[in-house]
């Protein structure tokens, strides 16, 4: 693997299994970007969001076994580890206080318009269509679940809505977009359910 | 929620599930019945795929982030390239028996002798091994091994080792119990020519030990490590098995936590 600019995501996670640190670097070049994009707007903190990218990427670097090519993108799976332990930190204690202490100073940028924060963060403006053209309250449910990082019981008080039906368009939302994602060339290889 | 769940009611829950939007005391019994069902990993891995798109991309990490993680990566071991390899010894004899080596060889050789001391009920002679996995893969014993690997694979406290090839796409799958008992469980290692045999190491700081002549195909077959085992590896060798080895393996894989 002379050229790891060239290699896969999968081939770089073997040779990362094999302490290759320029692998990782690499990872972290191509994803690094993204995943810190995420925590930050979970968690509104540099610092915090700092923190779980490193500990996201020593995690690949102590696990890489962790990561199955089978199961999913690399990106997928370090976003999912990114917003699993941001998530993890955005709902315990001293975060709650870190983040209602920067509150108070700063003007609050979630929430005062959802959409135009998803228009924001969406990739490619073929993933901005396919973004908008969901149900409102599909698209309402999956936002504040993914980017405000809440359960889908208090995304039900929030919007509310049974809860039942939040859990549900959840899923619905999601299975929407893989279909229209899949139909609009993103994630086309995706296998079928 | 202390009830296990039905399929049905986990899979409506699976979107909140990939987003982590489950409620703390669901999230155990749905990631209790996700890890064990195949079709609702799919799901969920699906889910991950498009929450993946939906973040933005083009977004550089932040300067000096990578700096600091690089600096705390320094307890790596070295690449395995430049380890040495270590021949495997018969469990009967003894360290004061063997030729003197080099310094730099004679703790690894002792760990390796320790080691290989531990093979038991495997043999350790490289044709023995081959022998035993042979009759135990061929014979009557294959159910009961089958069942032994099985139980292993079911035990919370087995560590899972995920082999992998370079490119990705050779792979198999290992299980190390807590007192170093492992069985080698599946794999789409192509099936060899019968003068070749796959082999399976155990990477011991940089050094490698032979424990098991697994034959031209990789089947369920059991063998013993060490606590200081933290990856295995596997090679194609010339039919018998060889001591040392220096060619790159087929497929490698770390010891996974428990």
């Amino acid at each position: 693997m002379d050229d790891l600019r060239d290699a896969s995501d999968a081939a770089l996670v073997v040779a990362i299994g094999r302490w290759r640190e320029d692998a990782l670097a690499e990872v972290y070049r191509r994803h690094g970007g993204a995943a810190f994009a995420l925590a930050r707007r979970l968690l509104n903190d540099r610092e915090m969001a700092e923190e779980i990218l490193q500990e996201v990427f020593l995690r690949l670097w102590n696990t890489p076994e962790r990561f199955d090519s089978e199961r999913g993108s690399l990106r997928a799976y370090l976003l999912a580890q990114t917003h699993g332990r941001s998530v993890d930190l955005l709902r315990s204690e001293t975060s709650r206080r870190r983040r209602e202490e920067r509150e108070a100073r700063e003007s609050p940028s979630f929430g005062d318009d959802i959409e135009r924060e998803v228009i924001d963060l969406t990739v490619s403006e073929k993933v901005k269509e396919v973004v908008a053209a969901l149900p409102t309250d599909e698209r309402q449910a999956i936002e504040l679940a993914y980017f405000g990082g809440h359960t889908y019981r208090q995304v039900a008080v929030m919007l509310e809505a049974p809860e039942g039906t939040v859990k549900s368009r959840i899923r619905s939302g999601l299975r929407r977009l893989r279909k229209d994602l899949a139909e609009a060339g993103l994630g086309a290889t995706w296998a079928e359910t | 929620m202390g009830r296990d769940l039905s399929h049905e009611e986990v899979v409506g829950l699976l979107g909140a599930y990939a987003l982590d939007a489950l409620e703390p005391a669901e999230l155990q019994t749905v990631d209790r019945h996700v890890q064990r069902c195949e079709a609702c990993l799919a799901e969920v891995a699906q889910h991950r795929e498009v929450a993946g798109l939906l973040t933005p991309g083009w977004a550089k990490p932040p300067a000096g982030l990578w700096d600091r993680i690089a600096a705390s990566l320094e307890e790596a071991p070295p690449p395995l390239d430049l380890a040495p390899v270590i021949a495997m010894k018969p469990a009967r004899a003894r360290v004061a028996d063997k030729p003197r080596r080099s310094i730099g060889m004679g703790v690894a050789a002792m760990v390796a002798v320790a080691a290989v001391a531990m093979i038991g009920f495997l043999g350790v002679r490289v044709a023995d091994d081959r022998r035993r996995i042979d009759q135990l893969a061929g014979g009557a014993h294959v159910d009961e091994l089958q069942r032994s690997a099985n139980a292993a694979l079911a035990d919370p406290s087995a560590r899972k080792v995920d082999l992998v090839s370079t490119d990705g796409y050779r792979n198999a799958q290992a299980v190390v119990l807590p007192d170093g008992t492992g069985y080698m469980m599946s794999s789409n290692l192509p099936a060899l020519a019968a003068e070749r045999t796959y082999q399976l190491w155990a990477l011991v700081g940089t050094s490698r030990i032979s424990v098991g002549v697994l034959g031209p195909e990789a089947k369920v077959a059991p063998f013993k490590v060490g606590r200081d085992v933290w990856a295995l590896a596997i090679t194609d060798e010339s039919a018998g098995g060889v001591e040392t080895t220096k060619k790159d393996p087929v497929v490698l894989g770390r010891i996974q936590d428990a």
